[in-house]
This record gives structure tokens, C-alpha cells and sequence, in this order.
């Protein structure tokens, strides 16, 4: 099952424009790439864990969300997780060419995907 | 206390078992090299006072403990000291526990290691967080710290002291003598009576003075049954009272409510009208409706509140959200701070900000969707 998230993450988003990423599974473990040196690897975990954490707490808190979007001043960190508690994060930077609308295809493509 | 003695970070563990806290103490004091003072607590009593003596920095937290559980003491610790680090380290890897400790103000869910390996992950994950949490930071600010859980930190500590409580209306006195509430006086009222009375009164401002002797003892009750009585004399008298608050304030009028954004049906029967009244409603079904908003100040006081089914529970995602964003933003500066949090599932969609002024929760619901769209924009 893990091959199947982790190729389409390696093809959909390790790519120019996209600071970092990473699926996270329901045993807390992380399939991940950086790609920008402003995120180092270690610290982005933090991302990641933030990621499951609040999509726990949300449904504890009877206020279920399947996408999160994490607005800061100069990067978003988009969060959408899939009925089978696989999620899936994603960090963009302000400056980068990779469109909403791209994204948006990529996020729908993993939430639709057959494991 | 030497220089170096201060510099060293302090750290707390709580756990009913006696030999893990000895196993925690050896490995953690070796491997930190010295830099952590190591204190151990086997109950929640003795926690608190090492908490209040030593100035602790982080404390790790067992879940399963008898009389006052790890659930109850993190909550109490939330509310007495925001400011306090907190970890949970449990035998219980269940997900329901950890988002419960997440937003009862744990930073750390950590579930208790089986071989060295495991527990040197233990040590590496709380040196992270609390390197982590130096300086300054937004969570705390957002806590109010009520009467009830200053009495009970007061009681489980085994304190001595008076607690002056005062508002507009009364001044009262609660007096507590090595973890027992012993006398109560508010107005012409004393004993229990005053104590129910000073426990239900709905705002003021309180502050914890030197103990000295009351002119007469006239509480001999546990602080439990206390505060439970309270509790239920306080929740009988709420109806009243709520009917009173909601007779006086009159909710504001909604910008969909007024008249310009209902259909209009003034201009004739005929089928224009009705084909206008129907237009005018396809619109209004496609924008969001507000289904729940509270906006509260950084201490945790209510400010508007709209629909909000808990308020208590929306101000926990608040802090939650808070400091999840003050890790965040500390371990990757390049982030920038949190504008706020978008939230969505199927047609809802929730946004949170935090600010220095103030937090606020927006809950909205879309009109039903075509088609499957996960974009926000």
C-alpha cells in the first residue's frame, strides 16, 4: 500500500516550486522529501507530526476536517487526509509557481487513489 | 544555587511507579551530561509542590495513576501553569488519549519505550522539545485560570492560605489551612453557605494571600465535596440566571438577516416575480451561511460568540492551534507567523485566527457541491 502513496508523491510533488512534502501513516511514520534548504529536513517533521496531531484533535473536538490549510506570512502547509487516516502535507512558499489549481488536481488525485 | 546549577534545565516526571522514576532519573541525568536537573514525583501532590519549588520547566506526565489521573493533572497544570511545558509519557499508544493530552496541553505524546533503543528516543524527543520552548511564546496567554482550579491546586498541594475574591457586588474570603478549606466569609454569610455563594459568582478578581487564623472555623467538609456541592448549588441557581442575560442582551441583528437580503416579493405575483424570487434565492443558497463564531481575548475571555455549542471546547482548539503554530514557526523562521487555519470537510468550512488581540473561530457551511472540490479558493 505505502509504494502507492509514496510514487505518487515522489512523481506529483517532488518537484521545482515545492519547499517539501510527506505522507504520514496511521502508525506515525513518514514517507518525506525537502527540497529547500530554508526547511531542513529534521525541523519539517515537526510539520509533519503538527499535520496528524490536529487532524486528531479536530475530530476529538467533534469538528472533522480532511483539508487543512496553514497560512503563514510566507509559505502555506496544505493537509488533506483520506478516509483510511493516510494524509498527505505539503509546504509551498509564497513565491512559488506552483499553482493552487495544480495542487488542487495533485490533492484530489491522492485522496482518489487506489491502495 | 551556583550559576551552573541555574542554568540547567529542570524536569519533572510523574509516574506512580517508583522504579521507572529511578530508571528516568540515572539514564536521563547521564545522558543529558548534567544539563538537566532530574526530579521525580510518584503522586500528583508531591508533583505540585516540586512544580512550585523548583521552577520546572517541563514536566512528563504518566497517564494512569491513582486518586487524581494523568488526564485530570494535566488539565489542572494547563490552567494553573500555562507557561509549564508539558509531556505525557503513557504505556497506552491509543489515539483518542493522545488527541485528548494534545489539547488538554501536552506538547508530547510518548508511550513508554521497552528496550534502551526506545528510551533513548524518549530522551532525545523531550531534550528536543525543550530546547524547543525557550523564550517566548503565545501559548499561556490564552487560558483563563478559574476559582475552582486555583482551590483545588491550593488543596492537592497542601498549602495554607486565603483566597480574596472580590467584584462589584461582594468581597469573600476562603481559608485554607494544609489542604482544607476551614472557613469561608462573604458579605453576612459564612460557612458553606458563603463558600457556594463566592464558587458561583460569575465574574471578579481573586488573588491568594499569606494564611493567618480565621475568627471562627466553620467548614469541616472535604474541598472535594466541596467544590462538587458547589458545583450543583451554582448549576440549579443558572436558569435564572441565563434568562436573565438572555432578556437583557438582545443578539445583534445578522448582515443576512436584514430585509435587503431577503427575496422580494413586492413587485407583483406573476411569473416575473416569482422567476426574480427564485434568482434571488439560487443566489443566496450558493453562499456560505455562519453557522458558529466566538471570538474570544488572549486570556481566554469570551468576547462574541454566535451558535457555539461549547465554547470551553472551541478555546482548547484555540490553544491547540496556537501551539502548534509557536512550533511550527520556531523550527522553520522561514514560515513566517500563522495567519490563520483553514479548516474543511465536505461543505464546512471553519477558519481560525490568532492574534495578539484576539482569537476568533468562524464556522461556515457552502451550498451542496456538483462535484467533489478541494480547493479553497
Amino acid at each position: 500500500m505505502n509504494a502507492v502513496f509514496n510514487n505518487s508523491l515522489q512523481e506529483n510533488l517532488n518537484v521545482a516550486g515545492v519547499a517539501g512534502g510527506a505522507i504520514r501513516y496511521p502508525n506515525k511514520t513518514n514517507f518525506s522529501f525537502c527540497r529547500n534548504g530554508d526547511f531542513p529536513q529534521p525541523n519539517m517533521e515537526m510539520a509533519w507530526r503538527c499535520m496528524g496531531d490536529t487532524f486528531q484533535v479536530l475530530k476529538l473536538h467533534k469538528k472533522p476536517a480532511s483539508r487543512l490549510r496553514w497560512k503563514f506570512q510566507n509559505a502555506v502547509l496544505h493537509c488533506v487526509s483520506r478516509n483510511d487516516g493516510v494524509c498527505l502535507g505539503v509546504i509551498i512558499t509564497n513565491d512559488s509557481e506552483f499553482t493552487e489549481t495544480r495542487l488542487s488536481d495533485v490533492l484530489r488525485e491522492f485522496v482518489d487513489l487506489k491502495a | 544555587m551556583t550559576e551552573d546549577a541555574s542554568k540547567k534545565k529542570k524536569v519533572l516526571f510523574v509516574d506512580d511507579d517508583p522504579e521507572l522514576l529511578e530508571l528516568l532519573e540515572n539514564l536521563f541525568s547521564t545522558w543529558s551530561k548534567g544539563e538537566w536537573e532530574v526530579h521525580t514525583a510518584t503522586n500528583t501532590g508531591k508533583a505540585l509542590s516540586i512544580i512550585q519549588s523548583h521552577a520546572i520547566e517541563l514536566a512528563v506526565i504518566d497517564l494512569n495513576m491513582p486518586v487524581v489521573d494523568g488526564f485530570q493533572f494535566l488539565s489542572l497544570l494547563n490552567r494553573k501553569y500555562p507557561n509549564l511545558t508539558k509531556a505525557v509519557l503513557t504505556g497506552s499508544d491509543d489515539d483518542e488519549y493522545r488527541a485528548r493530552c494534545l489539547s488538554n496541553g501536552a506538547e508530547l505524546y510518548l508511550t513508554k519505550p521497552v528496550n534502551i533503543e526506545g528510551m533513548e528516543l524518549v530522551y532525545s524527543n523531550l531534550n528536543e522539545l525543550i530546547n524547543l520552548n525557550e523564550g517566548e511564546g503565545f501559548r499561556g496567554v490564552l487560558r483563563k485560570v478559574g476559582l475552582q482550579d486555583v482551590i483545588q491546586l491550593e488543596c492537592l498541594g497542601a498549602k495554607s492560605s486565603i483566597l480574596e475574591i472580590a467584584n462589584r457586588q461582594t468581597r469573600g474570603r476562603i481559608y485554607i489551612r494544609d489542604g482544607r478549606i476551614i472557613h469561608a466569609q462573604e458579605g453576612e454569610r459564612s460557612g458553606t453557605k458563603a463558600f457556594n455563594r463566592i464558587l458561583s459568582l460569575q465574574g471578579g478578581d481573586f488573588s491568594l494571600k499569606p494564611f493567618v487564623e480565621p475568627p471562627e472555623e466553620t467548614i469541616a467538609d472535604s474541598w472535594e465535596g466541596l467544590i462538587m456541592e458547589a458545583a450543583r448549588v451554582a448549576d440549579e441557581g443558572e436558569d435564572e440566571e441565563e434568562t436573565l442575560v438572555e432578556a437583557e442582551a438582545e443578539p445583534a441583528e445578522m448582515p443576512w438577516e436584514k430585509d435587503e437580503f431577503k427575496p422580494d416579493f413586492s413587485q407583483g405575483t406573476g411569473d416575473d416575480a416569482l422567476k426574480k424570487a427564485a434568482a434571488g434565492f439560487a443566489k443566496e443558497v450558493l453562499q456560505p451561511k455562519v453557522e458558529e463564531m466566538l471570538v474570544c481575548s488572549p486570556e481566554g475571555d469570551v468576547l462574541y460568540e454566535w451558535q457555539c455549542a461549547d465554547n470551553e471546547k472551541v478555546i482548547e482548539l484555540m490553544e491547540f492551534v496556537s501551539q502548534q503554530s509557536r512550533v511550527l514557526t520556531k523550527s522553520m523562521v522561514a514560515l513566517g507567523p500563522l495567519e490563520h487555519l483553514e479548516m474543511a470537510q465536505d461543505d464546512v468550512r471553519s477558519v481560525l485566527s490568532i492574534k495578539s488581540e484576539c482569537a476568533s473561530l468562524v464556522r461556515t457551511r457552502n451550498s451542496p457541491l456538483r462535484d467533489r472540490n478541494l480547493s479553497f479558493s
